[in-house]
C-alpha cells in the first residue's frame, strides 16, 4: 500500500502536477477564495421560487407593497396555482419605487404604447397634443386620441397594480389605465357575478365612513385596510421629558419634541400626505361641532360648513406647521420613520399602522414589553384601503383575475391578519394588516389574527371621512406642506428654536404662524387654479414667491423672539 | 499611431459618444428647453438662477465640492509622499488597506453610519459611557452639522482616487530631477514644492478632476443625511414627481455647464503638460529607511486613516451580524439568521450573477475605448483631441439618473435604439450605461500613462523599423499596462457598485444588479437594514478577493503601478 503510495507519488505525472500546483499556488489560492465566496449564496438558494427558470405562466404584478407581503402573496398563490391547474408560475414583481414612482412608470409606458398602437395600426401622426391628450380624463370627449385609448387593449405589459392608496387607484382609474374587464370571466366586474357575497355591505361595502373601498365600476377593489397613526419610542420619550405616551396628533406640536419629530416629503410619500389631510379633516370636524354648538348662531348651514372648513384649515395647517418645526428634517421614504423611530433617532413620528405595529414587534424584548408603541388616535384617522385593480391590454387577464381573487378570496384576506404558524397564515413574518371583508371579522376568525382586537370597521366609525372637504385641496396640500414646511425646514426649525428658547413671545409666535398667504380661499383658489394649470413655470413662481415669504416670515420671527418680542 | 488609425478611433468615439452621451442626455434634457407650446425658451433655466432654493443648492454643492477636494488632498498626498518615498513597518499592506474604501459601496457604508452616528448609537454610547456627554442630552449628529457630516464622508471615500494617481506619478517621477535640485544645496521643502509638485501635477490633477466633480455632483451620501439643499439632491428630489416638471433637467442643464467649466477651468491653470514627456525614471528610486520612531509614525498615519475610512463599514458588518443594536457601543446579541436570510434570499443569487457579467463587459467595453481616446488625446496633434478628452470626462458631471432616464426614453419601442433592449433583457443597455459612466477613470489612468512614457522611446522603435501600430503594441502599451490594469480595474470595482443606472434600467427581479437587490433589501420592513447590511458584506468580500486576488496574481505588474 504505502509502496504503490511512493510510486504514485514519484510518478513523474504526479510529479509534473505538484509541480504545477506549485507553479500555480496563487493562482489556486485566489480561485479557491473566489470559489468559497461564490459557494454562499449557491447553498442557500431558496428551495422553491417564484421566480423559477423555467415557467408555464407567468403573471407581472407592479406593487408598493413591502418585500414580506410580495413574499408571503408570491408563495401562497403560486402554490395555489400550481394545486389547482399542475402549472409552474414565475411571478413577476415590479417594484419601482413608491405610488410616485409607479404612476410614472404606468404613464410612460403607456403612453409608448398608445403611440406605437397610433402610428403603426391607425396610421395617424403622433404629436405632443395627441401624447397630451390620450391618458388625459379631462380631455375633450370626442378627442380621438382618448376615445381611441379608452376603446383600445395598449397594454403596459403588466397585470395587475396591487397597492398604494385609493386616491392613486381613483386617478388611474381616470385615466383609463385600470379596465373593470368583460364582466364574465376577467377583471373585478367578472369576479363580481362569481363572487356577488363579497361586492356588497357585508363583505365589502362600496364606503365606509366616507372613505371609498372599491370602485363602483368594478376598475378597483380594496384588498386591506389601513390608518394613519402615531408611532413613538417610549426611551426617548422619557428623556426629553414628555411623561404620557402621545394620543393625538396635536401632541406632536408640543415644543419638547423640539428636533425629535421624524416625518417624510409628502410629496413622496402618499401614506404621509394622507396622515396630513386626516390631521386637517380632524381639525375641519372640531371646528363644525365648536360652530354649531354656539347657541343662538345666526349661520346657515352652508356658511356654518365653510366657515368650518375655512378655521379647520387654518387650525389643521398651524399644528402641521409646529409639527414641521419640530421635525428633525424630511426623509424620501415613508418606511424609514419607524425605522429611526425603533433606532432611537427621533421620539415620535407619523407613519401607516402597520409599519408601527411592525415596528413594535421586531423590538419586541422576551418579556413582552416593547420601546417602540404605536397608536392611530381616536377621531383622528379614517380607514382606508390598498386596493388590487386590473391595468388595461393585460398580457394573462385570466390568471390577473385568479391572483384578485385569490387575494379577495379567504385565503388571501388571511394572509393578511393571522399570525404566524396559523392554518392559512402566512409563513415567515406576519404582515400585520387588516382584512378588508368585513364578513371575515367573526370570533373565531379573530382568535388567530395578530391584531384582531383593532375593530377597524367599530373605529371607523369615530372619523368621519369629508372628502369634499380636503378634495379641492388635496394637491394644495402637498404643495403648500412642500413649500412652507419641507423647503423651508433650515429656517422654521432655526425660527422655532428661537422662539422655544426666548419663552415663546406671543408677538413672534403670531408671525411665525402666519398663515394668511395659504388660507382656505387661496389654497382651493389661486394656488388650486396654477396646479391644476400644470404650467411648470407658473407653480415653480409660485413655489419661489410663497417660500421666499414664508423663510422671510421665519427669520424675522425668529429675530423677534431673540429681542423677546 | 499612423493618423489614419487615430482617425478611426476618433470617428468611432465621436459616433459612440453622439449615440450612448449625447443623445441620452438630449433625450432627458429635451425638456429643459422646451415651453408649453413646444418652442424653445430659457425661462426654466432662468428661473433655476432667480430661485434662492436652487442658487443655495449650487452654492452648498459647490462648497461641498471645494472642502471635499482639499479635504481627500490633505490625506492622500502625505499618504502618497510616504508611500513613495520612506520605508516602514508593512509598507506592503498598508498601501493595499489605505485604498480599501475603493472597493466598499458608499450607500452600503451610509446603513451603518446612520446605525451608528444616531442618538442612541454606537459613538453617541461610547460618548456617555466614558463620561464625555450627558445621557440625556445626547447630540442628534445627523441631525444638525449635516454639511459637516457630508464632506467628511465623501472624503474618506473619495481620498483613494487621488493617492492612486498621485502614486503613480511620484513612483514615476525621474528621481535624477530631485537629485539634481539637491545637488544645487535646495532643501528638502523647496525641492517638493518646485520640482516634485509641479511634476507630479498632472496625476494629482487628473485624481483632483474626478474626486471635485464627483463631490459636486454626488447624490448619494446628501441623500442618506436627508439633506437637500445641493443641485443633485433637488435634481432626485424632484425627478419623480408624476407631473413631468421640467425644473430637475433644468438644474441638471446647469450643473452639467458648470462642472464642464470647473474640468475646464482645472486643466487650464493645473493640467498643463509641463511634466509631459519627463521621461521615466533612469535611475532606480531608493526608498528612505526611516528611523522606527518615525517609520512607526508613518504606519500609524496609514493606519488611522484606513480605520477612519472603513469605520461605516465596520459598522455594517456589526449590523449584518446585530440583532438589535440599540444604545451599546458594539451589539450586545449577535446571530447569523441575516445572512441565511440574504444570502438565501430570492434576488440573490441571480442578482450576482447578473452583476458579474454587466460589469466584466462593461470594463472590457471601457478600457478599449478608454485607451483609445487617451492615446489620441495625448498623442496625436489631431484637431478636436481636446474636445475627445472633455467629452469623455463629461459622464462624471451628469448626474447617473438622467442619464438613466436618458437610455430608458431612447429605447422605448419605436424608438431607434429599441432593440438594445433584447426583449426584455437590459444587459446591452446596462453594459453601455455603465462603460460610459466609467470610461473617466479608464481616460485617466490611461492618459497619465501616456503622458509618462516618453513619446521617445516609440519614436526610436520607429527608428529601428517598427510600423507605428507595432511600436504602439510593443512598447507604449506594456509601459502603460500598469496604469490600464488600475483603470480597468476601477471601472469593475465601482461598475459592480454602481446605483443610479442600475434603480431605473433594470425593472424586472430576474435582471437585477447586485446593487439594486441590497437597495430592495434595506426597503424591507423590520429586519431590512440588518439583511442589507449581510448582503453588502458578502459584496465586499467578493470585491477584495477580486482585487487584491488581481494584485496577487498580477504580483509585480500590478505593484509597478505604485513603483515605476
Amino acid at each position: 500500500m504505502n509502496e504503490r503510495l511512493t510510486a504514485l507519488l514519484e510518478h513523474p505525472r504526479t510529479q509534473a502536477a505538484l509541480a504545477w500546483a506549485q507553479q500555480w499556488r496563487k493562482e489556486l489560492a485566489v480561485c479557491l477564495l473566489m470559489v468559497a465566496t461564490l459557494a454562499g449564496p449557491f447553498l442557500l438558494k431558496p428551495t422553491q421560487s417564484t421566480a423559477p427558470a423555467r415557467y408555464d405562466r407567468r403573471l407581472v404584478i407592479i406593487s408598493p407593497h413591502h418585500d414580506r407581503i410580495r413574499a408571503e402573496f408570491g408563495h401562497a398563490f403560486a402554490a395555489y396555482w400550481k394545486q389547482q391547474t399542475g402549472q409552474r408560475l414565475y411571478i413577476d414583481w415590479r417594484v419601482p419605487g413608491g405610488t410616485s414612482e409607479i404612476a410614472m412608470l404606468i404613464k410612460s409606458e403607456a403612453t409608448a404604447a398608445f403611440q406605437q398602437y397610433w402610428q403603426k395600426q391607425l396610421h395617424q401622426t403622433w404629436s405632443p397634443i395627441v401624447a397630451q391628450a390620450c391618458l388625459n380624463p379631462k380631455a375633450a370627449p370626442n378627442d380621438a386620441a382618448r376615445e381611441a385609448y379608452l376603446a383600445s387593449n395598449v397594454g403596459t405589459g403588466i397585470d395587475v397594480f396591487f397597492g398604494g392608496g385609493a386616491y392613486d387607484f381613483e386617478q388611474q382609474a381616470k385615466a383609463g389605465t385600470l379596465v373593470a374587464g368583460d364582466g364574465a370571466k376577467t377583471g373585478l366586474s367578472g369576479l363580481a357575478k362569481q363572487h356577488p357575497e363579497w361586492f356588497c355591505d357585508a363583505g365589502i361595502p362600496e364606503k365606509l365612513s366616507g372613505e371609498p373601498f372599491r370602485d363602483p365600476q368594478g376598475r378597483w377593489c380594496g384588498t386591506c385596510l389601513s390608518s394613519s397613526g402615531i408611532v413613538f419610542n417610549r426611551d426617548v420619550l422619557r428623556r426629553i421629558g414628555i411623561a404620557t405616551d402621545p394620543v393625538a396628533w396635536d401632541n406632536l406640536a408640543d415644543p419638547h419634541y423640539y428636533g425629535q419629530i421624524a416625518l417624510s416629503d409628502p410629496g413622496k410619500s402618499g401614506s404621509v400626505t394622507k396622515a396630513l389631510e386626516m390631521l386637517i379633516q380632524q381639525q375641519m370636524q372640531s371646528a363644525y361641532v365648536r360652530l354649531k354648538a354656539v347657541p343662538k348662531s345666526k349661520l346657515t348651514p352652508e356658511q356654518l360648513e365653510s366657515q368650518a372648513v375655512a378655521e379647520g384649515w387654518n387650525e389643521g395647517l398651524r399644528l402641521i406647521l409646529r409639527i414641521s418645526a419640530n421635525a428633525r428634517y424630511f426623509t424620501d421614504f415613508s418606511t424609514k420613520i419607524p425605522l429611526e423611530v425603533a433606532r432611537g433617532d427621533a421620539a415620535a413620528g407619523m407613519c401607516i399602522d402597520f409599519y408601527g405595529r411592525s415596528a413594535e414587534e421586531d423590538v419586541r424584548k422576551a418579556d413582552g414589553t416593547s420601546r417602540v408603541g404605536f397608536i392611530a388616535p381616536l377621531g383622528g384617522t379614517s380607514i382606508s384601503v390598498d386596493p388590487i385593480g386590473m391595468l388595461r391590454g393585460a398580457p394573462d387577464p385570466e390568471l390577473a383575475t385568479a391572483f384578485m381573487e385569490f387575494v379577495l378570496g379567504d385565503a388571501g384576506q388571511k394572509l393578511w391578519c393571522y399570525r404566524v404558524g396559523e392554518l392559512g397564515g402566512p409563513i415567515h413574518h406576519a404582515l400585520r394588516r387588516l382584512p378588508v371583508r368585513h364578513d371575515l371579522y367573526t370570533p373565531d376568525n379573530i382568535a388567530l389574527m395578530s391584531d384582531g382586537q383593532e375593530a377597524p370597521f367599530v373605529k371607523a366609525q369615530a372619523f368621519t371621512y369629508h372628502p369634499e372637504r380636503t378634495a379641492a385641496a388635496f394637491n394644495a396640500i402637498r404643495f403648500i406642506v412642500r413649500v412652507i414646511c419641507v423647503d423651508s425646514h433650515d429656517e422654521l426649525h432655526a425660527a422655532w428654536k428661537s422662539t422655544i428658547d426666548h419663552g415663546m413671545p406671543e408677538r413672534a409666535v403670531q408671525v411665525l404662524e402666519d398663515l394668511t398667504r395659504v388660507k382656505y380661499e387661496a389654497a382651493t383658489g389661486n394656488i388650486a387654479r396654477i396646479l391644476a394649470a400644470r404650467d411648470k413655470i407658473q407653480e415653480t413662481r409660485l413655489a419661489r414667491e410663497l417660500g421666499d415669504a414664508f423663510r422671510n416670515q421665519y427669520i424675522k420671527a425668529g429675530r423677534m423672539a431673540e429681542r423677546g418680542q | 499611431m499612423s493618423k489614419s488609425l487615430s482617425l478611426l478611433i476618433f470617428l468611432g468615439m465621436t459616433a459612440f459618444f453622439a449615440c450612448f452621451f449625447a443623445y441620452p442626455i438630449w433625450a432627458a434634457l429635451e425638456s429643459a428647453f422646451r415651453g408649453p407650446n413646444h418652442q424653445f425658451t430659457l425661462d426654466y433655466v432662468s428661473e433655476v438662477f432667480l430661485n434662492e432654493l436652487y442658487r443655495e443648492g449650487l452654492w452648498n454643492s459647490f462648497i461641498i465640492a471645494v472642502w471635499t477636494t482639499l479635504g481627500a488632498l490633505c490625506l492622500a498626498l502625505p499618504l502618497a509622499v510616504c508611500y513613495v518615498r520612506f520605508a516602514f513597518p508593512g509598507r506592503a499592506l498598508m498601501n493595499s488597506l489605505v485604498l480599501m474604501p475603493m472597493i466598499l459601496p458608499p450607500f452600503v457604508g451610509a446603513i451603518g453610519i446612520k446605525t451608528m452616528l444616531g442618538q442612541a448609537g454606537a459613538l453617541n454610547s461610547l460618548l456617555i459611557n466614558l463620561g464625555l456627554m450627558d445621557a440625556l442630552h445626547p447630540t442628534d449628529w445627523l441631525g444638525q452639522h449635516r454639511m459637516l457630516g457630508i464632506i467628511l464622508m465623501e472624503v474618506l471615500h473619495l481620498y483613494p482616487i487621488i493617492y492612486l494617481n498621485a502614486a503613480a506619478a511620484l513612483s514615476n517621477l525621474d528621481p535624477a530631477l530631485e537629485e539634481a535640485a539637491a545637488n544645487m544645496g535646495c532643501n528638502a521643502w523647496s525641492r517638493f514644492l518646485r520640482i516634485t509638485l509641479p511634476l507630479i501635477m498632472p496625476g494629482v490633477f487628473a485624481g483632483g478632476t474626478i474626486v471635485f466633480v464627483w463631490s459636486f455632483t454626488e447624490m448619494g451620501v446628501p441623500l442618506l443625511f436627508d439633506y437637500d439643499r445641493v443641485t443633485a439632491v433637488q435634481i432626485f428630489r424632484s425627478i419623480n414627481d408624476l407631473s413631468g416638471n421640467p425644473f430637475p433637467y433644468a438644474l441638471v442643464a446647469v450643473m452639467l455647464v458648470f462642472s464642464t467649466l470647473f474640468y475646464l477651468t482645472g486643466k487650464l491653470f493645473f493640467g498643463s503638460a509641463s511634466s509631459g514627456g519627463g521621461g521615466r525614471a533612469t535611475t532606480g528610486r531608493e526608498t528612505i529607511s526611516l528611523p522606527t520612531g518615525l517609520g512607526w509614525g508613518c504606519t500609524t498615519f496609514f493606519a488611522v486613516v484606513t480605520f477612519m475610512a472603513v469605520l461605516p463599514h465596520l459598522g455594517v458588518v456589526l449590523l449584518s451580524f446585530s440583532k438589535d443594536w440599540y444604545g451599546t457601543v458594539i451589539p450586545h446579541s449577535l446571530t447569523l439568521q441575516h445572512y441565511r436570510d440574504a444570502l438565501g434570499h430570492e434576488l440573490t443569487l441571480s442578482s450576482i450573477a447578473n452583476s458579474l457579467k454587466y460589469s466584466t463587459l462593461a470594463m472590457l467595453v471601457a478600457l478599449v475605448l478608454g485607451t483609445g481616446v487617451a492615446y489620441v488625446s495625448v498623442r496625436t496633434r489631431l484637431w478636436g483631441r481636446q474636445i475627445l478628452d472633455t467629452m469623455a470626462m463629461l459622464p462624471l458631471a451628469v448626474p447617473g439618473i438622467v442619464m438613466a432616464f436618458g437610455y430608458l426614453a431612447m429605447t422605448r419601442e419605436g424608438q431607434p435604439f429599441h432593440w438594445l433592449m433584447l426583449g426584455e433583457d437590459p444587459l446591452l443597455l446596462l453594459v453601455i450605461a455603465y462603460a460610459v459612466r466609467r470610461l473617466p477613470y479608464v481616460v485617466r489612468s490611461a492618459a497619465a500613462g501616456f503622458q509618462q512614457v516618453s513619446p521617445m522611446l516609440e519614436e526610436a522603435a520607429q527608428n529601428l523599423g517598427a510600423s507605428p501600430e507595432k511600436a504602439l503594441w510593443r512598447i507604449t502599451l506594456p509601459l502603460v499596462a500598469p496604469n490600464l490594469v488600475a483603470g480597468a480595474l476601477l471601472a469593475f470595482s465601482f461598475a459592480m457598485l454602481e446605483v443610479s443606472d442600475s434603480m431605473i434600467l433594470a425593472q424586472q427581479a430576474t435582471y437585477f444588479p447586485i446593487t439594486k437587490a441590497i437597495y430592495a433589501l434595506v426597503l424591507a420592513l423590520g429586519s431590512g437594514p440588518n439583511l442589507a447590511s449581510a448582503l453588502g458584506v458578502w459584496a465586499m468580500i467578493f470585491l477584495a478577493v477580486t482585487i487584491l486576488g488581481a494584485g496577487v496574481i498580477l504580483g509585480k505588474k500590478l505593484g509597478a503601478l505604485f513603483r515605476g
